[in-house]
């Protein structure tokens, strides 16, 4: 017998009986669609944690001094100067600028959560808040800002980069933002006990950020925090709170990252937390892709049970193509391709009506996104070409599974006693 | 002995029932020859169905030998069997064992498409069967759609289907009543001698036995006696 005239009669006895062969099938529809939401859900939401990232840059590495707690909160702390076992000095920072392989070192100092803050300008003073520039400060699911007008790369040496906010809460509507790059401002620092100074700045940029904030460059921060501990050497004390390196690629950031916790700093990258994310998401889908094999497993009884009735009712036309000179493997290979079929078509079924459904979930979430106007784009059910063919397989696979048993004692009857059979 | 088809030699089967072993066939010596129409008569229970069953290949002897067209079916392999059994011979049954979700034409290129023959070819020759043994308007339809004369009719094509040496029929007209009986009969002595075939065939009927060349008498698995009829049909 040939495998093209396997495969039609194997086709011909799946169709003879199409509401058993559908029964027989559905715990595979049900399994594949299971697997395919998890893993196509899975896949989606890793895409999303990658692109979030990204945009935020996984080739950045945060250091900071250890024995510090790690970077420190915007909020008030009274405890907030702790004593730092290893602090990083302008000879630690000049030497990463000279490394191979990295592109950017960005020292930051960070101003006491109390020092209070006002911008001057033409006479207009307001309240506002010192951002740093470090990149992992915002929200992770928050765009980084855009320039208005100037430009946001900050000199260390000096400088000031306004957000629109912050400008045109001192008089500056935003389409005049640009009149304000290179005038000076006054940035005016004030204790709680009244005493107050005044920073000139030169502006730099205008960012597009709504909220009231200015970025002032190292240099002067550095300048007003001697001020604010009334000192003249709090970088030489207490070194940088933090410095941002940027490496050429992801692998040179994490072989740096590993150089540095060696020299004693405490390391921070958005690829762990990225790690973490990912790990997390895996061990979800491992979760739910059980639950869908439980299904499947399930199915594999239900085919099998299936296959197990066909022969017994089918003992008979067993015995007779014995006779006419069917061999044993032809009667367990035919057998073997019905519960292959079954599988299969449960597999195309489970697997169009999750995609199906995938689709329908995607617009939803599209649809609430932008109800919640979060900046969250794209897609969260993906259904990649590998997971539907894996997919497809593996139903295969199943119903080839619970085939097996029954086909194999389909082709050990004996042809006299099926013959006799009924 | 000029042309034997079949010889066998000390021929046994015996089945265990439970502890108690029961021979239903035992030292059978016979030699059939080619072309041949041999009827196998007996009551029930003489042996009548093992024999043919043993002589088709179905069954495999628990001592002695049978051997057709220089094959020995006891020590043959599993796969000779089978390629025997495909290619040499045709079984004929008193219930016709059709496949009922086939129509006539399928079921008679079944064997074909078992033996690998291309579809274009099998299916024209299936119909050329089917002609031949006068049911070529009834071709589509289904067993359950055909009395049991056309049904025995598509059983017969389905066995020439591979151009067998050797038909074997148990009880072929069991089964029918006695006018589309003769039918079958006619048709079935015609085909022989039109294709140089080798019959035995099972029956309880002495008419149906009184068209054979010979006639076996089996009791109680052995051979009673053997009759030799000059038919003048053969002579002709």
């Amino acid at each position: 017998m040939t495998i093209r005239d396997q495969v039609r009669t194997a086709l011909s006895n799946v169709g003879r009986r199409k509401l058993r062969s559908a029964l027989a099938s559905l715990g595979v529809v049900v399994g594949t669609l299971t697997i395919v939401i998890m893993v196509s859900l899975a896949s989606g939401v890793r895409q999303q944690i990658n692109r979030q990232f990204e945009s935020l840059g996984l080739d950045r590495l945060t250091v900071t001094p250890s024995g510090s707690g790690g970077r420190r909160g915007p909020g008030f702390n009274p405890f907030d100067i702790s004593p730092r076992k290893k602090i990083i000095t302008m000879q630690d920072v000049k030497r990463w600028k000279e490394m191979p392989g990295i592109v950017k070192v960005v020292p930051e100092i960070n101003l006491p959560g109390s020092v209070g803050l006002d911008l001057r300008w033409n006479g207009t003073n307001q309240s506002v808040r010192m951002s740093g520039g470090e990149p992992m400060g915002g929200n992770p699911f928050q765009e980084p800002p855009q320039p208005a007008a100037g430009s946001l790369d900050l000199p260390e040496s000096g400088g000031i980069i306004l957000s629109q906010g912050a400008a045109q809460s001192v008089g500056v509507p935003a389409k005049d933002v640009a009149k304000l790059i290179g005038q000076n401002v006054e940035a005016l620092l004030h204790t709680s006990r009244g005493e107050t100074q005044s920073f000139t700045l030169r502006v730099q940029g205008v960012s597009k950020d709504r909220s009231k904030t200015i970025q002032a460059s190292v240099a002067n921060r550095l300048a007003m925090k001697n001020w604010w501990f009334n000192s003249t050497n709090v970088l030489e004390r207490e070194g940088y709170d933090s410095v941002t390196i940027r490496a050429v690629d992801v692998s040179r950031a994490s072989g740096l990252m590993q150089q540095l916790k060696d020299d004693g700093f405490q390391v921070q990258s958005l690829e762990i937390i990225m790690d973490v994310a990912n790990r997390i998401v895996t061990a979800v889908t491992v979760m739910f892709t059980m639950i869908g094999s439980i299904a499947l497993l399930v199915a594999t009884i239900g085919i099998a049970n299936t296959m197990v009735m066909a022969i017994y009712e089918r003992t008979r036309e067993i015995g007779i193509l014995k006779a006419m000179g069917a061999s044993r493997r032809e009667i367990r290979q035919m057998f073997m391709m019905e519960a292959g079929f079954i599988g299969l078509i449960g597999g195309v079924v489970g697997l169009l009506l999750g995609w199906l459904l995938g689709l329908g979930l995607n617009q939803a979430i599209q649809i609430y996104m932008k109800y919640r106007e979060l900046p969250v784009h794209g897609h969260f059910f993906v259904v990649t070409l590998a997971l539907a063919l894996g997919a497809i397989l593996f139903a295969t696979f199943i119903g080839l599974v619970a085939g097996l048993l029954p086909a194999q004692r389909a082709a050990r009857l004996d042809p006299l006693e099926a013959l006799r059979h009924e | 002995m000029g042309d034997a088809l079949i010889l066998s030699r000390g021929l046994t089967r015996r089945y265990s029932i439970g502890k108690t072993v029961v021979a239903a066939l035992s030292e059978v010596e016979l030699t059939v020859q080619r072309g041949e129409f041999t009827a196998l008569v007996g009551p029930s229970g003489s042996g009548k169905s093992t024999l043919l069953n043993l002589i088709g290949g179905l069954d495999r002897p628990s001592a002695g030998e049978v051997s057709v067209d220089g094959l020995s079916l006891g020590k043959a392999s599993e796969e000779q069997l089978v390629r025997y059994r495909r290619e040499r011979v045709g079984f004929i049954f008193q219930s016709f064992n059709l496949l009922p979700t086939l129509s006539a034409v399928e079921n008679v290129e079944c064997p074909m498409m078992l033996a690998e023959i291309p579809r274009p070819e099998r299916r024209q020759r299936a119909n050329s069967l089917l002609e031949s043994v006068g049911l070529a308007q009834r071709t589509l339809h289904k067993p359950n759609e055909l009395s049991g004369g056309e049904k025995q009719r598509v059983a017969i094509a389905r066995a020439l289907a591979n151009r067998p040496l050797l038909l074997l029929a148990d009880e072929p007209t069991g089964n029918l009543d006695s006018k589309s009986g003769a039918a079958v009969l006619d048709l079935l002595c015609g085909l022989l001698k039109a294709n140089g075939l080798t019959l035995i065939m099972v029956t309880h009927d002495p008419e149906v036995a009184a068209r054979a060349d010979r006639i076996i008498h089996l009791r109680d698995g052995a051979i009673q006696g053997i009759e030799t009829r000059k038919n003048a049909e053969v002579s002709a």
